[in-house]
């Protein structure tokens, strides 16, 4: 029985090691929501929640379900939350040809320098939208 | 033997759950002149396309200016040709990223002409060098 405890917490401090290690360079995405006509779904990464200054930054990858256009299945966003207002503003953007952000990646922007008109904050409903309810969830 | 076991449970879900929110720094280096010292957080440091994404913090240990101890940053960087783009700062008047907000900077947004690639050597920047460190990083 000790030997067999023994195994056991070797294979759990080794996983502990390795998954930390893993960690140090790839997302852990959690699923938030899933639109009801199941055209896409929002992911975003915990661990990349940081509160910096006035604003809260994180990660987060949406897959497109239906309605595919131009071979976009999926897009990979950072993005700055005013967790106040419940607005948003978007920084980066990059979209791939497979789900869960995978694949050939298309178009890789830094909005505020590429787009700087589409850089403004809009508000999402917490209630009503899905971005709202990521929005809860990061503003925690 | 088995409080062990319970002990690395805890241990392993609790700082999953502490680091949903918070940095963990790791120390880079200090320049020679002793004026600056950088971190950077290797939990954040993430391929996205082309790019590596990172987190930074640099503490301001001489000269403070306009009551400015430190700045956390996040930077976009080409690991092939060692080059950075820093995109936000947030300056404190305090170490470690801690004390009040001096202010909040996007740097694309506030100055689009200054927003463009440079480069750092690995050998004479400190930012070249931890640059180099974190394209180590898988």
């Amino acid at each position: 029985m000790k030997f067999l405890l023994k195994k056991i917490l070797i294979i759990i401090l080794m996983s502990f090691f390795v998954a930390n290690i893993s960690f140090a360079a790839s997302f852990n995405w959690t699923r938030v929501a899933k639109a009801k006509d199941g055209s896409f779904e929002f992911f975003y990464d915990k661990k990349t929640v940081f509160k910096v200054g006035q604003n809260t930054y994180f990660w987060q990858m949406t897959n497109n379900l239906k309605n595919i256009e131009d071979n976009v299945y999926s897009s990979i966003t950072h993005n700055m939350a005013n967790c106040e207002t419940y607005e948003l503003k978007i920084l980066i953007y990059s979209d791939y040809k497979r789900p869960m952000g995978r694949g050939m990646f298309d178009i890789e922007v830094v909005i505020p320098a590429d787009f700087p008109d589409d850089f403004e904050w809009i508000y999402y409903d917490k209630e009503t939208t899905m971005q709202g309810l990521v929005l809860n969830e990061i503003c925690d | 033997m088995k409080k062990l076991f319970l002990f690395l449970i805890i241990f392993n879900l609790l700082s999953v759950n502490l680091n949903a929110a918070t940095f963990n720094w790791t120390k880079h280096s200090v320049t020679e002149d002793g004026i600056l010292e950088v971190y950077y957080d290797k939990k954040t440091v993430l391929q996205v396309g082309s790019y590596k994404y990172y987190w930074t913090l640099a503490n301001y240990l001489k000269d403070i200016q306009n009551d400015i101890n430190s700045s956390v940053g996040h930077h976009m960087a080409k690991c092939d040709t060692n080059e950075i783009k820093m995109i936000t700062f947030t300056m404190y008047d305090a170490p470690m990223g801690s004390g009040n907000i001096i202010f909040d900077w996007i740097a694309p947004e506030e100055d689009p002409e200054e927003f463009i690639w440079e480069y750092y050597d690995a050998n004479n920047s400190i930012y070249g060098s931890m640059l180099d460190e974190i394209c180590k990083i898988r």
